[in-house]
């Protein structure tokens, strides 16, 4: 079939980029996965969903997910040459306005993610900035009082913005920017993070620790939420269906290799994520009084509030480095994934031909006005992640597997990617069909596990009823009405001007 | 509506008009005149 595929009448993305080198693809692309869960969400899942056995299930959900759903995003992108409208809308056969519709809801999720990321980029780097002047270690502190005084405060608006500001300046540049800034943050983060869980093994009564991480517990094999956290880790953390994929493949060149990419995405990011636990849980056994208490802290509890109260017992200056070097690594995979979230936002403005920087500017200060809530309320963050980055990223998978399992013909298009690489790294066959098509029930299950668990299991509030789901998902219908108005309307716009309708 | 604090409708209001906010620069920067750099595709 070699040279047969014909791309169908379609949309011209009118910002042509390309990565400049193989090494930069693959940083790029793996930096875009290691992010800030990586380090606060894996080793807490991990220790309190079957230690050993997590990370069995955990590789079980890489192979059959998160492996085929990546390799059918990057090829949207690259055989659609374009981002969340021109990449889906090129690829499919058929529906290829609500495969344009499915790629921008991926954007959309971005855009409102992206509106509270940088705040807690915000917050990491202002950790950075105290563990470097020795805050944690000053008699008196209180890590619970520290974060309480920080969390919610102009202070924390502002430094977040200057992190947007940050991301702004380096999305100017395009992926030029992006892939000289991974190609830097992400070798380093990934030295700085091995050191530190190789460090951390070397302590006295860290065994206990490694063991409770690592070792296999049978009966957590058969527990369902053992399963359920192992896979929204997956989902969420190697960052499928967010689009990013789908950018990185139209940045991708003829030979470079999208299931190098795929595989490469899935081997770093539970690389970073697994030594990030490495590093974090033998240190609390090895510190701590209570180590089973202060395992159950998650996320903020456990960067901001256990971790620094931790170090202040370790003798000086072991317990800064510690802090310097964990927040720096932790900082650069949250920048790096704030950088091409970014991206992935002002992608649908590059491609109609919007100059870079202003599409950098025009979405970085829009993200700051909208998120700027979010740096004053944990609530109202917490209300934008639940609905856009667990919700809203559950049914974008779906949307993969539709664009590629049946809006497109998957053997086709597995021969077409088979055919541009002249070795590729994963060999792509009959199962690559199945699996990609099996997956859209996959968010399906997750989602209606996910309703169960926390409304009636974990009783958040009454049913369906609550402030969390009706408000969400009402936000989340006239988003999608909002969405397909405006994605068809620009379709036939930009269809019009060039000629091609 | 009164199930719901003034703040879940606050929240609704932000959300969605960044959202429409965004959207309508995505349709405004569609369909302008300006040069078509065309990539090759990869045949």
């Amino acid at each position: 079939m070699a040279g047969s595929f014909k791309i169908p009448d379609n949309l011209i993305a009118r910002t042509i980029e390309k990565f400049w080198s193989s090494f930069v693809m693959l940083m790029t692309v793996v930096s875009w996965s290691a992010g800030s869960g990586n380090y606060w969400r894996f080793s807490w899942r991990a220790a309190n969903y079957g230690g050993g056995s997590f990370l069995l299930t955990y590789l079980i959900w890489l192979a059959i997910v998160a492996l085929p759903m990546c390799i059918a995003e990057y090829s949207i992108g690259k055989i659609g040459r374009g981002g969340p409208i021109h990449g889906p809308y090129n690829f499919s056969e058929r529906n290829k306005k609500l495969a344009a519709f499915g790629g921008m809801w991926m954007a959309w999720c971005d855009f409102m993610i992206m509106c509270y990321y940088w705040v807690v980029n915000g917050w990491i780097f202002y950790y950075l900035l105290h563990s470097i002047i020795g805050t944690f270690w000053t008699p008196g502190f209180n890590s619970m009082i520290f974060w309480q005084s920080f969390g919610e405060t102009p202070l924390a608006l502002g430094i977040g913005s200057a992190m947007m500001a940050l991301s702004i300046v380096v999305n100017a540049f395009g992926i030029k920017g992006i892939g000289q800034v991974c190609r830097f943050m992400f070798p380093i983060l990934f030295m700085l993070t091995l050191g530190l869980a190789i460090f951390t093994t070397t302590l006295p009564g860290a065994i206990k620790g490694l063991e409770f991480y690592m070792v296999p517990r049978i009966e957590a094999l058969l527990d369902p939420a053992t399963w359920m956290q192992s896979l929204s880790q997956v989902l969420w953390s190697v960052g499928i269906a967010w689009g990013f994929m789908i950018c990185a493949g139209a940045w991708m060149r003829r030979n470079d290799d999208l299931t190098f990419a795929s595989f490469g995405n899935i081997v770093n990011d539970t690389a970073v994520a697994w030594l990030a636990g490495t590093a974090i849980i033998p240190l609390i056994f090895a510190i701590s009084a209570n180590p089973y208490e202060d395992i159950k802290a998650a996320g903020t509890g456990l960067a901001f509030v256990t971790l620094p109260q931790l170090l202040r017992h370790m003798s000086w200056p072991l317990g800064q480095v510690y802090a310097v070097v964990f927040f720096l690594a932790f900082w650069f995979a949250a920048f790096t994934s704030l950088i091409t979230i970014h991206e992935i936002t002002m992608r649908p403005l590059k491609d109609f031909g919007l100059k870079t920087h202003l599409a950098a500017v025009i979405t970085g200060v829009l993200a700051i006005v909208v998120g700027a809530p979010t740096a004053l309320s944990h609530t109202w963050l917490d209300y934008y992640d639940t609905v856009w980055g667990v919700v809203g990223l559950s049914i974008g998978l779906v949307f993969i597997g539709l664009i590629v399992g049946f809006w497109s013909n998957p053997a086709r298009i597995r021969e077409k990617v088979m055919d541009m690489d002249i070795k590729p790294f994963i060999k792509l066959g009959k199962w690559w069909d199945i699996l990609v098509r099996a997956n859209i029930v996959i968010p399906m299950i997750f989602f209606s596990w996910w309703i169960v668990y926390w409304e009636w299991i974990k009783g958040w509030g009454e049913g369906a009823y609550t402030y969390y789901t009706f408000p969400g998902f009402l936000m989340l219908a006239i988003g999608a009405v909002m969405l397909w108005f405006f994605v068809s309307k620009a379709i036939e716009k930009e269809l019009k001007v060039t000629g091609r309708s | 509506m009164s199930a719901f604090p003034f703040k879940w409708w606050l929240i609704l209001a932000v959300c969605m008009i960044g959202t429409l906010v965004w959207l309508l620069i995505v349709y405004w920067s569609a369909g302008r005149d300006v040069s078509i750099k065309q990539e090759k595709p990869f045949e």
